[in-house]
């Protein structure tokens, strides 16, 4: 009787250590990637300073670090995208949003940035159902609506091109009927 | 190109008399909607772009040091801004020794991209403009003066009052910031410029009630913004501002009969209110009073042939009269001004449809679209 009460409270005193201890390991694991998700923000921000002050290797360099930090951080890959196409790298930048896409497959500024470069490749189908996902919760998006008006453009058909932006027109400035 | 507009303009219509007086009294203050000279314009604060110093500018009171401060507001895609900012670039170094403070108020575009902060820089290191220079993210500040065009220019004396308001940049629009300026500095005799002639004031408690209305407006709380607005003019009967306020929030909530009906007292208590005047014109053609709106818009642009919105209804007034080219003339007029706004850009395109020009109406389109993207603008984009 009294082994089997030593038994149980060793028991219950191991079981408290094996939870405490996978508690602790759960607390260290959040506290990393809370300091991983800090220095990202903060390199991301030295980024796009950096970009803006038009340095943008520098930026290119903090967004690299950012992937080395975090390696599925779309951010950076938005970024990155958004780099190659101020240099006129339409297929590095493609291949940066595209990642992005896939590691954030409901950012919205992803897919349209995308397809906006889709579109400057050629690709309208391919740009046309990236929007079109987009429009499905937002149908009246701005972006989404600019894009579209460029695919039919791109597709020669330049009345629905202006019906597109007439549409987001209306929408943004309101009242555009005198 | 506004001259010959202005003449041709002028022969259509009988109000010579409104003509004449706008001519003695000098330019009304046409760049900010919400806002006529006396008012104390709202206080803003932002990074200097160059520095990263905190700028706060805030109305002076009158107390010894008070400064005359010149606000700005200016983009990179305005050739007129360069000429201004040039110029009080010139008048900041000459006045440097006097309570004299210039700030550049850069209005680019709502959301800033990259790219845009990088050209905004590369024309302020450009220029070596020896003041500060804020972009205003957002908007913020820009909708809180109700800005019209770009450039627009805000004169502030020691008091905290707005002296001279205009829009766009002329010669006259130049001499006069100097003129002002000079009189605000104690350089100059007060009577050698028409523009300082006695301004109204509204009582203290009005005006706070009206800045009160107008933050709430800008926030689409209309019935709130509207009780405050009521308040400022059971405080200062006399106060044109809060009916011309209560106008423009009646247009866009849709009661056209009540716009019209505030626009009107407004301008009757003051008959120099081009944004009143214009609204009023807009009231009317809203409710399809083609005649009278016509009328109404060409009393605002006798008062300041440079207020786009004025331009942008009598053209389209004109337009339902028929008279295309004269439509088109004031559009011209109107983009030459403006050549950015989205808005203006939306009627011309709309009106180029109708006319036909289909080509020129995408392109007409797309650059207005394109300013209100968030998206980054890549210039490869296809033409059409």
């Amino acid at each position: 009787m009294n082994f089997r009460i030593r038994t149980s409270v060793f028991m219950v005193i191991l079981g408290c250590l094996c939870t405490g201890m996978i508690l602790s390991a759960d607390g260290a694991g959040a506290a990393d990637r809370k300091a991983v998700v800090q220095r990202s923000r903060a390199l991301l921000a030295e980024a796009r300073e950096a970009f803006a002050a038009g340095q943008s290797d520098t930026a290119l360099a903090r967004l690299e670090s950012v992937l080395v930090e975090d390696p599925a951080n779309p951010d950076a890959f938005y970024f990155i995208g958004l780099i190659k196409l101020s240099h006129a790298d339409t297929s590095g930048a493609e291949a940066a949003l595209a990642e992005g896409v896939r590691l954030a497959p409901l950012s919205r500024r992803l897919k349209l940035l995308l397809a906006r470069v889709w579109v400057e490749s050629g690709k309208t189908v391919e740009a046309d159902k990236l929007v079109s996902e987009v429009m499905v919760l937002r149908p009246l998006d701005v972006d989404a609506l600019y894009i579209k008006g460029l695919i039919a453009l791109a597709e020669n058909d330049s009345t629905a091109a202006v019906e597109f932006w007439d549409t987001a027109l209306t929408e943004e400035l309101g009242g555009g009927d005198l | 190109m506004i001259t010959r507009f202005h003449r041709e303009f002028m022969s259509r219509t009988i109000l010579v008399i409104v003509f004449l007086s706008a001519m003695v009294l000098g330019t009304a203050s046409a760049a900010f909607k919400y806002l006529q000279e006396g008012m104390t314009p709202p206080e803003f604060k932002g990074k200097d772009l160059i520095t990263g110093e905190e700028i706060v500018w805030k109305p002076g009171t009158g107390d010894e040091g008070s400064e005359v401060a010149l606000i700005v507001f200016w983009a990179t895609w305005s050739p007129r801004s360069m000429d201004l900012l040039r110029d009080l670039k010139t008048m900041a170094e000459q006045y440097k020794d006097h309570n004299f403070r210039v700030i550049a108020v850069n209005v680019d575009g709502q959301e800033p991209s990259p790219t845009m902060m990088r050209e905004i820089s590369r024309t302020s290191v450009e220029l070596d403009l020896p003041f500060p220079i804020i972009v205003d993210e957002g908007l913020k500040t820009f909708y809180a003066y109700g800005v019209i065009a770009v450039p627009s220019i805000a004169l502030v004396d020691g008091s905290g009052h707005l002296r001279y308001g205009p829009s766009g940049y002329s010669y006259t629009i130049k001499d006069r910031i100097i003129d002002s300026t000079e009189v605000l500095l104690g350089l100059r005799e007060v009577d050698a410029v028409a523009s300082l002639t006695p301004v109204y004031r509204p009582k203290p408690k009005a005006s706070r009630y009206y800045h009160l209305g107008r933050k709430l407006a800008g926030k689409r709380l209309y019935e709130r913004a509207l009780g405050n607005l009521d308040k400022a003019v059971e405080e200062d009967a006399g106060f044109s501002s809060p009916f011309n306020l209560k106008g423009q929030i009646q247009l866009a909530m849709g009661n056209l009969e009540e716009a019209e009906r505030n626009f009107a007292r407004s301008v009757e208590l003051d008959n120099t209110s081009v944004a009143a005047m214009a609204g009023w014109g807009r009231s009317l053609l809203l409710q399809d009073r083609n005649e009278e709106a016509a009328v109404k818009l060409a009393a605002a642009l006798d008062l300041d042939d440079t207020y786009t919105p004025a331009l942008v209804d009598l053209a389209e007034c004109r337009t339902r009269e028929g008279k295309l080219e004269e439509a088109w003339d004031l559009y011209q007029a109107a983009r030459d001004l403006n050549p950015r706004n989205p808005e203006l850009l939306f009627h011309l395109g709309r009106f180029l449809r109708q006319k036909g020009e289909a080509s020129s109406a995408v392109a007409v389109y797309k650059t207005a679209i394109e300013q209100l993207v968030t998206l980054p603008i890549l210039e490869s984009a296809p033409q059409h």
